[in-house]
């Protein structure tokens, strides 16, 4: 029984291509997933935007364990869980595996149906209901920017005819 | 020890055999690390459950009453009106549009 602790890769290049042919075959919907990125030294920003445009391109969701990434760069301020080292990282997935007891066990098994629940749900139609639920309010949020900017021209021209 | 009482004890023989016999004692940090693991489980598994409530509400809740379609329609219908306004006042004859523009066509072509 695999216990969701944390699961650990080593980015072997920054490149797209690298990225998804290493992150595409790991499943996220059972435990949190570290990706290492410290040894690639100066291409360390170049690796965190291609991961960033990695999840936003294939829209792979980080529900319900998160990304975090280990990485020595300390002037990146994007979407990514960026941290220095392991002892950083949330203590609550740092379990020892051990055999279970028929508590425990039944307590895992209760667990592992609801993953296999919420990654059903994520591959039904909640991405895609959550996306267009954000595309609608970015498009509100330019009309209103675009009204906002002709009630002020209007508030200007009210002032210039004396109104 | 009378035959009779002798039959009375059978049943508690083996349990008498092995009185006074020490056994392995469970450790409490045996205990603690136990019960440890099960709090994680359960912990886990009701964050799940959380999430999936969550999941589950929100795609329903968008699905069947999407606000930002009516929230566009009438943003868009505020726009146009605004629009308009800011037109015909800038065709007016005295607008800052019209005099600039008269002033810069006048500077450069008499």
């Amino acid at each position: 029984m695999i216990l969701p602790n944390y699961s650990s890769i080593y980015l072997s290049d920054h490149d797209d291509e690298t990225i998804f042919n290493q992150l595409n075959p790991i499943d996220l919907s059972t435990n949190p997933l570290v990706i290492n990125i410290e040894h690639l030294g100066e291409s360390q920003l170049s690796a965190l935007e291609n991961l960033e445009n990695y999840f936003d391109l294939y829209q792979k969701s980080t529900l319900p364990y998160g990304v975090y990434i280990i990485s020595s760069c300390t002037d990146y301020d994007g979407k990514l869980f960026v941290c220095q080292n392991f002892k950083e990282l949330p203590q609550f997935y740092h379990q020892k595996s051990r055999p279970l007891n028929s508590k425990e066990s039944t307590a895992f098994k209760k667990m592992k149906l609801k993953q296999k629940n919420l990654k059903n749900i994520q591959s039904g139609d909640f991405l895609p209901t959550m996306n267009r639920y954000a595309e609608g309010h970015k498009r509100i949020y330019d009309l209103e920017k675009e009204l906002s900017f002709l009630k002020k021209v209007n508030q200007g021209l009210d002032k210039y005819y004396g109104k | 020890m009378a035959n009779k009482d002798k039959d009375d004890m059978i049943g508690f023989k083996d349990l008498m055999n092995d009185y006074g016999i020490q056994r392995p004692k469970v450790s409490s940090r045996d205990t603690e690390f136990s019960y440890k693991m099960l709090t994680f489980l359960e912990k886990e598994s009701e964050r799940l459950g959380k999430i999936i409530e969550f999941c589950d509400e929100k795609t329903l809740s968008l699905k069947s009453y999407p606000q930002n379609i009516k929230l566009e329609l009438e943003v868009d219908l505020e726009l146009k009106r605004e629009k308009q306004k800011l037109i015909q006042r800038l065709r007016w004859e005295n607008s800052p549009l019209s005099v600039n523009i008269n002033d810069m066509l006048k500077t450069h072509f008499g």
